[in-house]
């Protein structure tokens, strides 16, 4: 179960990088639903949704990151970018 | 380099006092009130209490030798006219000056103000047109016909190159510039965007989903684009 998240991550992550972002958000949703706990998977998706220019969706994924882990700089930043734009 | 000379330090002029010395100008900052003078010490080249209404003082300060100056005072409008009429007296080639109203916007034209600004309507007009349509970033009025328009691409033209959207001749609008995030990855294997900005891209530059075009047109033809 972990290794088809796994590649779903990567395979995310592997969209995102080709600037493929609807594809990526398809995959990320595929891996929520396996699971919903792992704050990597929400960067992902805020960031598929940050290249698409969907700021709000952005913005709620980037706190769900913080939710899992506070500490979570890399989303920590992207939040006050968009928030103050 | 241009000089500039902001008179009235409240929150709009130490902004913009602010910003035009981040950029790189010659800010002369002058307000009555000491304490503002001293919270915009060593952000602008020289910060000066005095009365901009004596208009001996601004000429022994120099002012002659500013090419803008930026009047942004408080609720009043009487100190506005007093100062601009100065300004212009002493020779200023360009005086921008805040206004509160239309009336007030009138009486500073009459007195020679070259650039009468209503910083808050300005931002209220901006904000409702980024509020009607979010993938709208930007909307600047050229002209009563003509715009310049900041907007994510719509989801019917991604995918194409600009010579097959063909925007010229089906939306009568000029792709000046197209805003795009480049994702990269950070030496933790996470992912991050850098943006690019593509200026007058050609006929072979591909758009894709979350680009932001940057495009010149008539006001109406601008409009149709916003509805694809």
């Amino acid at each position: 179960m972990n290794q088809i998240f796994d590649d779903l991550l990567e395979l995310g992550n592997f969209y995102i990088l080709s600037q493929k972002f609807e594809e990526a958000i398809k995959v990320m949703k595929r891996a929520e639903k396996i699971n919903k706990m792992n704050p990597e998977l929400y960067y992902n998706l805020g960031m598929a949704y940050e290249g698409l220019n969907e700021k709000d969706k952005a913005r709620d994924s980037f706190r769900l990151v913080l939710k899992l882990n506070p500490d979570y700089k890399s989303a920590q930043e992207h939040l006050i970018k968009l928030v103050e734009e | 380099m241009k000089q500039f000379v902001v008179i009235g330090l409240g929150r709009f002029g130490s902004s913009i006092a602010q910003a035009l010395s981040a950029k790189g100008f010659d800010v002369l900052a002058i307000d009555e009130d000491e304490e503002r003078v001293k919270e915009m010490e060593g952000i602008v080249s020289q910060a000066v209490v005095m009365d901009a209404t004596d208009e001996k003082g601004l000429k022994e300060l120099g002012i002659t030798d500013f090419d803008t100056a930026i009047v942004s005072m408080g609720e009043t409008i009487e100190d506005s006219i007093m100062i601009t009429l100065s300004l212009k007296e002493l020779g200023l080639r360009k005086v921008i000056v805040k206004a509160k109203s239309e009336l007030h916007s009138k009486i500073l034209r009459k007195v020679g103000a070259d650039r009468i600004i209503f910083p808050e309507r300005e931002m209220a007009e901006r904000l409702a047109e980024s509020l009607a349509s979010p993938k709208i970033f930007d909307f600047i009025e050229l002209s009563k016909t003509y715009g310049i328009i900041e907007m994510v691409i719509p989801k019917k033209l991604v995918n194409k190159t600009l010579s097959e959207l063909k925007m010229r001749e089906k939306f009568k609008v000029s792709v000046i510039a197209i805003k795009r995030k480049l994702p990269f990855t950070l030496p933790d294997g996470s992912t991050d965007f850098k943006e690019e900005i593509v200026v007058g891209p050609g006929g072979d530059d591909e758009v894709i989903s979350g680009d932001v075009l940057i495009m010149l047109g008539k006001n109406e033809d601008l409009e149709k684009i916003e509805k694809l």
